[in-house]
């Protein structure tokens, strides 16, 4: 199996303050979705930022990330924005602000493509049209028309999910892409990004504390504690049968369906101290 | 046995400039005193609007709140008195519930220097209150003298649950209490309020959008959708036999764990 | 570099109060009497800065001036801030029609000139320091009950005073609690940028023979009077000019490095 991403023994410090990723090792193969589950402070968004290229100035990151045999850190700004949106994009948590609220959303799906692949309109039309209609909008025509506030916000997360997947990259990163949507909405986002991704034939690393959301995604998981990787396995392994006393706590207390209404709920610290 | 809240035909409407929008639609409801009641709803269901009505905090458009056979609804505040010692909140984001620049131990004492309260309640030792509810929610007694920012986020939610418990209410107003806490935190924070709820012998209205939450914590719900309420009945036959299309979805939303390969 | 603003700030303001202090037990000589020095001396000894057409020390003076304008500042802002900051969180807490009807009536009176207002007062009472700072004072109001209303609108909407409102706290009692404390950054922030520009605006109407009578020293004056001489004695006008820069420069720089170092957002960024 050939990696699409492999990260090594990625470090991740803010200014002269203790590193809040230590050692970091994960391996992506193509078409492979991975979850990160971990809580807030664990490193998860740190480490997608930090592959993304998109770190604040006072980040010092050590180690290797390549994807697909460039390395990326101490990669320029310039050189990386070439691979950014191209070979690999990002969906944020927060649909309202990753949509620029003065451009109609398929200008804005359109800039991604044209930046990248085809400066002529009619064919990033095209594109974006058959993109919209993939992350489900039968009306592709009136979304690519519409401003981000005349959309909801399920609607505005499948036009980032669209945005994110018009050039086929082999990597997407998703950072919670559901934590702030209505359940309902949660689940039709979902749908649509596992359809998109399976047609696109993208990787995927989902970033999550919601372990129900990344085993309904990924077949593997990783999961994160203070910086460091402590679990590692196919989902169904992790879910099931985890060994790292901390993994097993956390899917312990965020199986409330196997419990009895009412009764006291399992906790991480049943299992392990946690610092 | 008499009903602790009743609700009738309660309706909401906001009115911005020329256009207005209906939260809250002749919704009525009754809670006895110790249920448990969730209301279920996602983002602009109506149900923070119902209980900050219920507790008195905003007027509603129509329909009527009685506490303890005692109207609420269209009442002055400096009557409210009944009300304001016995209904308490729990609010979702404990940074924005506590004020940064008091200390937890005026955090907490706030409910007892209302005046209104202090009227119901009589005369009190504040700080062997203070230190008495901060030791039922598992914090050190010196809590107290230091600020909200030096806790961690399910501390800050002990803090506010502490300060709701101060004036020893009948009623705690759970509103998405444990939706801005991690996983783990929010098992211990869950914990903690059932167990303070039984102890106490506290009414719970417990506001969610989070079905399998309220599944665990709550015998009884309401689902309410676009200012209305849909469905009601125990938690378990929601989940089991939902019979609005809208419940349903809900239901079917949750998600649930898949073993993928 | 935000942090090297603030510090250059807080220097240049503690150098206009050290001035404003010295004046109070030392002068080289004295700044109001025509004494028997020579008129337009130029910088040298025994009179640093020179003198000026009536043959005042213009250290002595400029010493004496950084009184004055500190004085101006401290009360206009004061009376600024202590009609603006109740009346901006009442306007925060009034119903929307009282609150739209309050801010239409500051917009009207921010759009009316601080200037008029002044020569309108001098026309009623006299032109005085007392009557300068009372314009400017009162000019300075709106935009104290713009920010205090915007800072207290935020906190009102917050859960702590919904915890508060459900425990029957009395209104001014969450007023004082919560709404002053959150916002005391913000009026911090005002009150420096208000000074910076109450200096400015005593020294115009000083200039313009509104404020600061004759005898009394004051920048403003001394730009004004310096201007006779301005072709002849350049000189006569930089040192009341740099000391009216430096302050207003300095009270914006502390106003702005506040802004920032104060701001809650800005420090949760790691």
């Amino acid at each position: 199996m050939t990696s699409l991403l492999q990260v090594r023994d990625l470090s991740i410090a803010f200014g002269r303050k203790d590193p809040v990723v230590r050692g970091l090792d994960l391996d992506l193969a193509a078409g492979q979705r991975l979850g990160i589950i971990g809580e807030s402070g664990s490193g998860k968004t740190v480490t997608a930022l930090a592959i993304m290229g998109l770190l604040p100035d006072n980040a010092r990151v050590t180690g290797s990330i390549r994807l697909d045999g460039t390395e990326l850190v101490g990669l320029s700004d310039r050189a990386l924005s070439r691979v950014r949106g191209d070979r690999m994009s990002m969906i944020f948590q927060e649909p309202m602000t990753a949509l620029d609220p003065t451009m109609t959303a398929g200008r804005q799906v359109a800039e991604a493509f044209r930046l990248h692949r085809d400066r002529d309109a009619g064919r990033a039309r095209t594109a974006v049209l058959a993109m919209l209609r993939a992350v489900g909008f039968d009306d592709a025509e009136r979304v690519a028309d519409s401003y981000p506030h005349q959309l909801s916000g399920g609607q505005r997360q499948r036009v980032v999910t669209a945005m994110a997947l018009v050039n086929r990259p082999g990597l997407v990163i998703c950072d919670e892409p559901t934590t702030a949507l209505d359940v309902t909405v949660q689940a039709t986002v979902l749908r649509v990004l596992d359809e998109v991704l399976e047609a696109v034939g993208a990787s995927c690393l989902f970033i999550s504390h919601d372990l129900a959301v990344v085993s309904q995604l990924c077949s593997d998981v990783v999961v994160m504690l203070n910086g460091r990787v402590v679990e590692r396995g196919t989902a169904e392994q992790v879910f099931t049968d985890p060994r790292h006393p901390y993994a097993a706590g956390l899917v312990a207390t965020a199986r409330l369906d196997l419990l009895e209404p009412g009764t006291r709920l399992p906790t991480v610290a049943d299992h392990v101290r946690v610092p | 046995m008499t009903a602790l809240f009743e609700v009738h035909g309660l309706t909401r409407v906001y009115t911005t400039g020329r256009r207005s929008v209906v939260a809250l639609e002749d919704v009525s409801l009754t809670v006895e005193p110790g249920q448990r009641l969730g209301i279920v709803g996602e983002s602009g269901s109506g149900k923070s609007t119902l209980v900050r009505l219920m507790a008195g905090l905003d007027r509603p458009t129509s329909g009527t709140v009685h506490f303890g056979g005692r109207p609420v609804s269209g009442v002055p505040e400096r009557q409210l008195g009944f009300l304001r010692a016995s209904v308490q909140f729990v609010f979702q984001d404990p940074r924005s519930s506590l004020n940064p620049r008091m200390r937890v131990g005026d955090v907490v004492a706030e409910p007892l220097r209302s005046p209104l309260v202090r009227r119901e309640l009589g005369a009190l030792d504040q700080r062997r209150r203070v230190a008495e509810v901060l030791d039922a929610v598992g914090l050190p007694a010196d809590a107290a003298s230091r600020y909200p920012h030096e806790f961690s986020g399910g501390q800050r939610q002990r803090i506010a649950i502490a300060r709701a418990l101060a004036p020893s209410p009948q009623v705690l107003i759970a509103d998405e209490a444990v939706s801005a806490l991690d996983v783990s935190v929010r098992a211990h924070v869950l914990n903690l309020l059932m167990a303070l709820v039984d102890d106490l012998g506290l009414t719970l209205l417990f506001v969610s959008h989070d079905l399998a939450v309220v599944r665990h914590v709550c015998p009884d719900a309401v689902v309410l959708q676009g200012g209305r309420i849909v469905e009601r009945g125990p938690t378990q036959r929601l989940f089991t036999a939902p019979e609005h299309p809208y419940t349903a979805r809900l239901v079917a939303a949750i998600p649930t764990f898949r073993a993928r390969s | 570099m935000k942090r090297a603003e603030l510090w250059i700030g807080l220097v240049l303001v503690a150098g206009v109060v050290a001035l404003a202090l010295l004046s109070f037990v030392w002068t080289p000589f004295n700044p109001t009497g025509v004494g028997s020095a020579p008129r337009l001396a130029p910088p040298g000894w025994p009179h640093v800065l020179g003198t000026d057409h009536m043959g005042i020390d213009t250290f002595s003076r400029i010493l004496v001036g950084a009184r004055s304008a500190l004085y101006v500042g401290i009360i206009a802002v004061g009376i600024a801030a202590l009609v603006g900051v109740p009346l901006g969180i009442l306007a925060a807490w009034l119903p929307r029609w009282g609150a739209e009807g309050m801010m239409r009536a500051v917009d009207v009176a921010y759009a009316f000139p601080a200037l008029l207002l002044a020569i309108l007062l001098a026309g009623v009472f006299g032109a005085s320091t007392e009557t300068a700072m009372l314009a400017i004072g009162i000019a300075t109001i709106p935009a104290f009950i713009r920010v205090t209303r915007a800072g207290a609108l935020s906190v009102l909407a917050s859960d702590y005073v919904l915890a508060a409102r459900a425990s029957g706290t009395p209104v001014p009692v969450i007023a004082v609690r919560h709404v002053l404390p959150n916002i005391a950054h913000l009026v911090g922030v005002q009150a420096s940028v208000s000074f910076a520009m109450a200096i400015l605006a005593e020294a115009a109407l000083s200039y313009l023979g509104l404020g600061t009578p004759p005898t009394v020293p004051s920048w403003g004056r001394m730009l004004g009077d310096a201007q006779t001489y301005l072709f002849s004695h350049p000189g006569q006008a930089v040192w009341p000019g740099l000391a009216i820069a430096g302050a207003v420069l300095g009270f914006n720089l502390v106003g702005d490095g506040l802004r920032d170092f104060l701001d809650p957002k800005l420090q949760e960024v790691s």
